[in-house]
């Protein structure tokens, strides 16, 4: 039931996973796969259990059944630091920030891996470490100039607007140097500016080789940025294809619209 | 007079300033309050005597006392307070009023009840300064808990480590994320934070001796001087610790040694009142 296309370069591969509530089951026997590259696009229905499959692929919560491979890794039920390690980065759907933390520092936290964060050469200040820590601030600053956020870096991250968060938020997972980046409604709340200027900002970030899965309302952007599209309604997938395929696509009209009979 | 007692209240005021720090790292990482922190304090001190009867080097002795009041934060956390992760922080706050009661009688089972003095280098020499006679031991207290400050400032901003610690404190999901193990920031806070308060009660113990229960009233005073600072604010404890114990000093010396511990809880009130977040702390909106 999984793509046609692309198994071969799959980043992600998620199998028949379930994810229970009490009764309530948040995701339903979903597979699907990520292509190397792709900017794929998970759509569906307020509840269909989008920012459930986000907790289970980044580790926040654990699925009852099924897998999640990524480059073929097991990484089911691994701690959300391991997880991380694979090269798995995210946003929120709710920005979630450091609140006393100026915007380099939250940013320099993404780069923890990259300096080892080994107590002792730190408290010692190694050659070692050294080099690591140079290497992590230049990579902060390179990071920060390629969102846009360079000359805020002094500025408590909290304190920005609503898009400068988002951004701090983006540049903070690509410090985690990911493979794979998880966008949970990226341009909520944003106006059209704002919007059309982290989409811009997006396609830059695939552009560099980053694997994007991104959860989104807005069927404009969906429809632009993505070239692949899941739709789940109930936590079980709907369809799956190409945009021009989803757009008119009867099930994904009838799980936005509502049908009489639809069959829950 | 005034600067006898102003001495004695900074000296007093270290101690709950080091011990302060325990109860608001913990605080920061885990949002609870150890109780157990008194007995890490006396765990430290008695480790340290223990080290000087078999007749290890006065520094080697210190030095061994706070590494096992670390290795006893350590563990504690590890073995108790990390499987309750998921429990309300009510059990938290009862298993270490548990945790607690089983340290004090572990030591008198071990040591016994009988206050004991710790030796220090510096105990039986003074230094004049003035008309005014200071105890080295003071002295050495107040250089000590100042270098620890210093080191633990540095270490929670200039190190990744210590950046991570704070991230922490601040959304522990979000740190997670970073590829941070939640688990390990923890184990390293709980570690130094014990650290802290051990040394705490061996730099107490040549003064006012070293006892299964010693711990009780200093981490009280502790954990009033990190609520003091503003629970969770590392720089408030400090400062707080240090007031309460010039506070209490002044009561003491200028109004009557029995109210000491009135005026400090009299004060510790005022504050709840007027400024419940603490005196350096910030008003915390809770998000939905």
């Amino acid at each position: 039931m999984s793509s046609e296309k692309g198994y071969d370069t799959a980043i992600l591969t998620v199998e028949r996973l379930s994810k229970a509530f009490g009764g309530v089951k948040a995701v339903n026997d979903l597979s699907f796969s990520v292509t190397q590259n792709a900017i794929h696009a998970i759509i569906g229905p307020n509840g269909a259990g989008k920012s459930t499959l986000f907790n289970l692929i980044t580790g926040v919560i654990a699925p009852n059944e099924g897998k999640i491979k990524l480059f073929n890794h097991d990484i089911t039920s691994l701690r959300p630091d391991k997880i991380a390690q694979y090269g798995v980065s995210r946003t929120f759907q709710n920005i979630r920030l450091f609140p006393d933390m100026t915007v380099f520092e939250t940013v320099l936290i993404g780069t923890y891996l990259l300096t080892g964060g080994k107590l002792l050469p730190a408290l010692f200040r190694s050659n070692e470490f050294r080099k690591r820590e140079r290497q992590a601030k230049d990579r902060i600053k390179e990071i920060l100039q390629f969102v846009g956020l360079w000359d805020m870096r002094n500025e408590y991250a909290a304190k920005l607007s609503y898009g400068n968060q988002r951004r701090v938020e983006i540049a903070r997972a690509l410090a985690t140097n990911p493979r794979l980046l998880l966008l949970d409604e990226p341009t909520a709340g944003m106006n059209q500016k704002e919007t059309k200027e982290l989409m811009q900002l997006f396609s830059q970030v695939n552009q560099q080789g980053i694997t994007i899965l991104i959860i989104a309302h807005d069927m404009h952007l969906v429809n632009t940025l993505s070239n692949q599209i899941t739709v789940i309604n109930f936590g079980e997938k709907l369809v799956e294809g190409p945009p021009e395929v989803i757009q008119n696509h009867p099930a994904v009209v009838e799980a936005y619209m509502g049908r009489a009979e639809a069959n829950a | 007079m005034f600067f006898d007692q102003l001495i004695n209240g900074i000296v007093l005021g270290s101690i709950y300033a080091l011990m302060a720090i325990g109860y608001t790292m913990v605080w920061n990482v885990l949002r609870f309050i150890n109780f157990a922190h008194g007995e890490v304090y006396m765990g430290g001190a008695f480790v340290s005597l223990y080290l000087l009867l078999l007749d290890t080097p006065i520094w080697l002795a210190y030095l061994g006392g706070v590494l096992a009041g670390a290795l006893l934060g350590y563990l504690m956390e590890k073995a108790v307070y990390m499987r309750m992760r998921n429990a309300p922080k009510l059990n938290l706050l009862i298993a270490a009023i548990g945790i607690s009661i089983f340290l004090q009688n572990l030591a008198q089972y071990i040591w016994g009840a009988t206050p004991e003095r710790l030796t220090s280098p510096f105990l039986y020499k003074n230094i004049q300064i003035g008309d005014m006679m200071i105890n080295q031991h003071y002295i050495f207290i107040i250089i000590l808990t100042i270098l620890v400050m210093m080191v633990l400032e540095l270490f929670m901003n200039r190190t990744i480590m210590g950046k991570a610690v704070q991230a922490a404190s601040q959304n522990i999901s979000a740190t997670q994320l970073m590829g941070i193990n939640a688990n390990k920031v923890i184990s390293v806070t709980f570690a130094i934070g014990s650290a802290v308060g051990a040394l705490a009660g061996i730099l107490v113990g040549p003064v006012f001796l070293v006892y299964p229960t010693m711990g009780i009233f200093a981490g009280l005073k502790g954990f009033t001087a990190s609520v003091m600072g503003g629970m969770g604010n590392i720089p408030g404890a400090m400062v707080a610790g240090l007031l309460l114990g010039i506070i209490e000093s002044f009561a003491a010396g200028f109004i009557s040694s029995g109210y000491r511990d009135a005026v400090a809880m009299v004060i510790l009130l005022f504050i709840l009142l007027v400024r419940p977040q603490g005196i350096f702390g910030k008003i915390i909106q809770q998000k939905v």
